[in-house]
């Protein structure tokens, strides 16, 4: 079945921004706790700049902001809550990997790790460190939308209109695919088990993000 | 508003997307990933289309059944493991443990990365750091203990946790701590029964001194002592049940019935700690009703040999051993020609009274009657008489020893009655015969000790169960740090409190390597991610099976996991030991210099081709030429070492706390038993989820009748406790637990309170260091909530 669609408003700007965020959340993820002065920031101010051009977020960016400017010693906690949620080395609470979420038996590298890997060899990229690090990583699926909306902007740009929509339908549906299946139950965990409130915020922006429409549909 | 561009509709299938990008083409290779940020993700590499060849791999765990996998990979998820055909296919086995490896290798809750602590011990908090900078932690830690305190103020602590050379806990761990001269911690465990069973012989403790399993089939009477073999080694079981299948008679001795002895003949259920006098009654019986095998004696052991009755020592001329020659009716060397022994009598030489070891031997157990045995042991007279005429008189057969019967102090002398019964009965050096345990990983002849101190340093080898002390005390060693693998210390070790509340406070540095955050790791400064069995390449020991082993890499390591030798590789570099851990081909090579290979052209390639090469002829019977390894060359059941504490012969003796005539019995009327079960290999598996299914929470199983007399009801929590420490678990009616026994499956992880080994202790026998895990009296309690203890 065929569905016909337009962009959104504004595209450009819509690409961006939400390439920014993808990608500040990847480095949120990927960077780890002890990282987190640094990282928090970037996601502050990608959803602050995003703000400017789209009333959803500066809510959020505000709420961001607040955590970003914390003190060293509520960053480290901070640290130790993101390694007990995310990372372990004790059984962590919301696992970052798509099919620890989705797969019967709960585990990593499972068919949605495969599943995701043909997506990134569609756009003929592949995880930088394939066969140790699940595909299905949160860090590496964000990266990839933002990767797709930053080509989408970019064709745009050119003039290349056609081009440019299939990097954003390929977004939307790698997102409507893969972490938009996982990233509720991932937020629900965190949210019902933080002990620090920035981790609740950073979901509330990971799931605006993934739901945010990049296009809309008119049939 | 939209601009008419942006207005232009556009009908693509979404489920084209994936065609019409590829159609797009992408510019990212030529742009390079820092046009997009990229770090996760980079240009694709031309891949060719990945094999779902099997890659032959090894399960190395310490059931020692070494049990070859055929694991499937496909597209980095291992999808299959089978049992991977051996060169006789009798030996092909995976057990239920050995499947999960399909889970366990994609747990998410596996360690992912280097981390130290950031709180305090226990506390949980924990940062992620970098592999360099955790060997240079460790590195620089280790430099400055060994400058301030000496090298020993290391302790490299290992266990069984994988037979692999390079990354197990009996080779590459002695190579680490042999380079730093290091104190080694290790063993303690499953050597008190076999030191009393392999002295008679002149052997090892783990030495290849019985018939391989697959000549098992041909016994006639099998004895199980102490053993799960149905749970715990269902590659040796096999063996059983075909013996069972052709007409062995199966004789499972056992205070718990278990799934083994369900499968017996005979269910001997003895009182726990009884078993010596039990094998004391075998022998009585035998020798009463003259079923020895006489002709064995003589000549293959030291039945005959004169003991001298002042100094319990041999009678000796020109160094050999004394036997009296009833053709000439004089003493002559027990290897003198043409000489008749005699086998019973005392003599006079030189003046001083000189008795035949058989006769010493029968003056120890003529008292043990089937009437009293049956009084120690609850077992009935009748059932006494019934085993010892099958292993006198149904041959071949033997004895397969399992550890239960090694937890309890004394247990040195139930190893040395048990080969003794084997020698009275001639059951050795024959086909059909088994002789303890089937073991070929440790014999001088395949283990290469040369190879673990290529420095020509060496570690302070140390019984683990006497690193409490040796920190607490900082004598013989001032053990400042520990480096924990293979191990999960605080489950698998007595005493718990005492590490927790005396040791740990005392140590500057702990490390802790392992796959999942287990009980002990909880307790580490930097704990390290370690490497599945599948992903790592490196020679395997030989468990049960007469075979060289070799394991290759099926799949990367999961995330930052390290197999220990790159480990090894990345803290001796920074500490400028680095050139004693050479690349893992070359180490493994190295491993396999051995004369029994060379001698029969089995060359490295061929072992790395192969993977599993027979080095033991077909079938591998030892003793048939009945000359041991002592310097008699006989088997000397009778220990002359031992004549000082009065244990030359088979004794029994109560243990310090489980028997009857314990002072504790009367505060805590039950014995403690914590058995293997088939859900876990000691505490490995504890966290795989088919095993959980199976398996889902620890439960104290208690007889009803001793539940239901304290008022608990089957579900309910009880308090399982005594001076040391207490436990908290759900109790479980389970009728094949005696009265007066309480039953706790070993290698729980955690509890809702406390754990089961802070109701052990670790009181050992000078010179036989092994922990007494059954020796443990406790009593149980209704939980109520909170600390009761």
């Amino acid at each position: 079945m065929s569905t016909a669609w337009v962009y959104q408003p504004n595209p450009k700007s819509l690409f961006k921004g939400m390439s920014n965020i993808f990608m500040a959340l990847s480095r949120f993820f990927a960077a780890g706790g002890e990282q987190i002065a640094r990282t928090l920031p970037l996601l502050a101010q990608a959803c602050e700049e995003f703000a400017a051009a789209d009333t959803a977020w500066p809510a959020l960016a505000a709420t961001l902001s607040a955590y970003a400017g914390a003190a060293e010693t509520e960053q480290k906690q901070m640290g130790f809550e993101f390694n007990r949620l995310f990372v372990g080395p004790a059984p962590p609470i919301a696992p970052p990997y798509e099919s620890v979420h989705l797969s019967a038996q709960r585990l990593v590298m499972q068919e949605q790790t495969v599943a995701v890997r043909r997506c990134y060899q569609a756009a003929d990229l592949q995880a930088t460190s394939q066969g140790a690090v699940p595909d299905d990583f949160i860090a590496t699926e964000l990266e990839f939308a933002a990767y797709l909306l930053s080509r989408a902007l970019e064709e745009n740009s050119a003039g290349n209109e056609g081009n440019s929509l299939h990097y954003v339908d390929f977004c939307a549906t790698f997102l409507t695919e893969h972490p938009g299946c996982w990233v509720e139950p991932f937020a629900a965990a965190v949210n019902q088990n933080a002990r620090h409130p920035v981790f609740p915020a950073v979901m509330q922006v990971l799931l605006t993000a993934i739901k945010t429409p990049l296009t809309i549909d008119i049939i | 508003m939209q601009s008419e561009k942006e207005s232009k509709g556009f009908s693509i299938s979404r489920r084209n997307f994936l065609k019409g990008t590829a159609a797009v083409g992408t510019t990212v290779g030529l742009l390079g990933v820092s046009t997009y940020g990229l770090k996760w993700l980079q240009p694709a590499q031309a891949q060719t289309e990945a094999k779902e060849e099997p890659i032959r791999s090894v399960c190395s765990p310490n059931c020692w059944q070494t049990c070859n996998h055929l694991v499937t990979v496909r597209d980095g998820k291992v999808v299959k493991s089978a049992p991977a055909p051996m060169p006789e296919r009798t030996y092909d086995r995976i057990c239920l443990r050995g499947l999960t490896h399909l889970q366990r290798v994609h747990h998410p809750e596996r360690i992912k990365y280097p981390m130290k602590r950031a709180g305090e011990r226990g506390e949980g908090k924990w940062e992620k750091i970098s592999w360099e900078e955790a060997f240079n932690t460790i590195a620089e830690k280790f430099s400055q203990l060994r400058k301030q305190y000496g090298k020993q103020s290391i302790a490299i602590v290992g266990q069984s946790g994988n037979y692999g050379v390079l990354n197990g806990g009996y080779a590459g761990q002695y190579r680490f701590s042999g380079v730093l001269e290091a104190v080694h911690a290790t063993g303690s465990v499953d050597t008190s029964l076999s030191t009393g069973f392999a002295a008679p012989m002149g052997t090892g403790i783990f030495d290849a001194y019985s018939n391989e399993p697959l000549d098992w089939v041909n016994a006639r009477t099998i004895i199980l002592w102490g053993s799960a073999c149905a749970e715990t080694q269902i590659n040796e079981w096999h063996f059983i049940q075909e013996a069972k299948e052709k007409g062995a008679r199966l004789v499972v001795i056992d205070p718990i019935y278990t799934a083994t002895a369900q499968k017996a003949d005979i269910w001997v259920n003895l009182r726990p700690a009884s078993d010596t006098a039990l094998a004391l009654g075998l022998m009585r019986e035998i020798m009463a009703q003259g079923m020895v095998d006489k002709d064995f004696l003589l000549h293959h052991t030291c039945a005959p040999f004169l003991v001298r009755s002042d100094d319990k020592q041999f009678a000796r001329a020109e160094k050999k051993p004394l036997v009296w020659d009833t053709n000439s009716q004089s003493a002559k060397p027990h290897d003198s020609s043409g000489i008749v022994p005699e086998l019973e009598g005392t003599h006079p030489i030189n003046g001083v009274a000189c008795t035949t070891a058989y006769s010493l031997l029968w003056d120890k157990v003529k008292d043990y009657t089937p009437q009293k045995v049956a009084e120690l042991t609850e077992v009935p007279a009748s059932m006494v008489v019934e085993v010892a005429h099958l292993l006198a008189a149904n041959k071949p057969g033997g004895i397969k020893f399992g550890f239960g019967a090694d937890r309890y102090h004394h247990a040195n002398l139930l190893g040395q009655a048990m080969i003794t019964l084997l020698g009275l009965t001639g059951n050795m050096g024959k086909s059909g015969n088994i002789l303890g345990m089937a073991f070929y990983g440790f014999d001088p002849m395949i283990y290469n000790a040369g190879w673990l101190f290529p420095a020509g340093t060496f570690p302070a080898v140390l019984p683990l169960m006497r690193l409490q002390d040796t920190v607490i005390k900082q004598d013989p060693h001032p053990v400042k740090a520990l480096y924990i693998m293979c191990s999960n210390l605080l489950v698998q070790t007595a005493d718990r409190n005492k590490w927790l509340k005396e040791v740990w406070p005392k140590l500057e540095f702990v490390v802790a390597v392992d796959q999942f955050l287990n009980n002990t790791m909880d307790y580490a400064d930097i704990i390290l991610p370690a490497a599945h069995y599948y992903e790592t390449e490196e020679p395997v020991l030989a468990g049960d099976v007469p075979y060289v082993l070799y394991r290759r890499q099926a799949l990367e390591p999961l995330l930052e996991a390290k197999p220990d030798w790159e480990i090894y590789q990345g803290i001796t570099t920074k500490m400028g030991l680095g050139q004693y851990f050479p690349e893992k081909l070359q180490a493994s090579k190295e491993w396999f210099d051995m004369p029994i290979l060379k001698q029969q052209g089995i060359t490295f390639d061929k072992i790395r081709q192969e993977q599993a090469v027979r080095f033991l002829p077909n079938p591998y019977i030892p003793w048939k030429d009945g000359k041991f390894k002592t310097e008699s060359g006989k088997l000397e059941f009778y220990l002359e070492k031992m004549a000082a504490t009065a244990e030359e012969l088979p004794v029994f003796k109560w243990p310090l706390e489980a028997g009857p005539d314990s002072k504790l019995a009367g505060k805590y009327p039950f014995v403690l038993l914590t058995r293997h079960e088939k859900f876990r290999i000691h505490s490995q598996y504890e966290n795989q989820p088919w095993l959980r299914e199976l398996n889902p929470e620890p439960v104290a199983d208690l007889n009803p009748k001793d539940a239901r007399a304290k008022g608990i009801a089957d579900g309910e929590m009880v308090e399982v406790y005594n001076d040391r420490g207490h436990v908290v678990l759900k109790c479980r009616y389970n009728e094949s637990i005696r009265p007066g026994v309480v039953h706790i499956q070993q290698g729980w992880w955690r509890y809702v309170a406390g754990h089961h080994q802070e109701l052990t202790h670790a009181q050992f026998k000078e010179g036989i260091f092994n922990y007494s895990f059954f020796d443990v009296r406790v009593d149980f309690r209704k939980y109520a909530g909170g600390e009761l203890h």
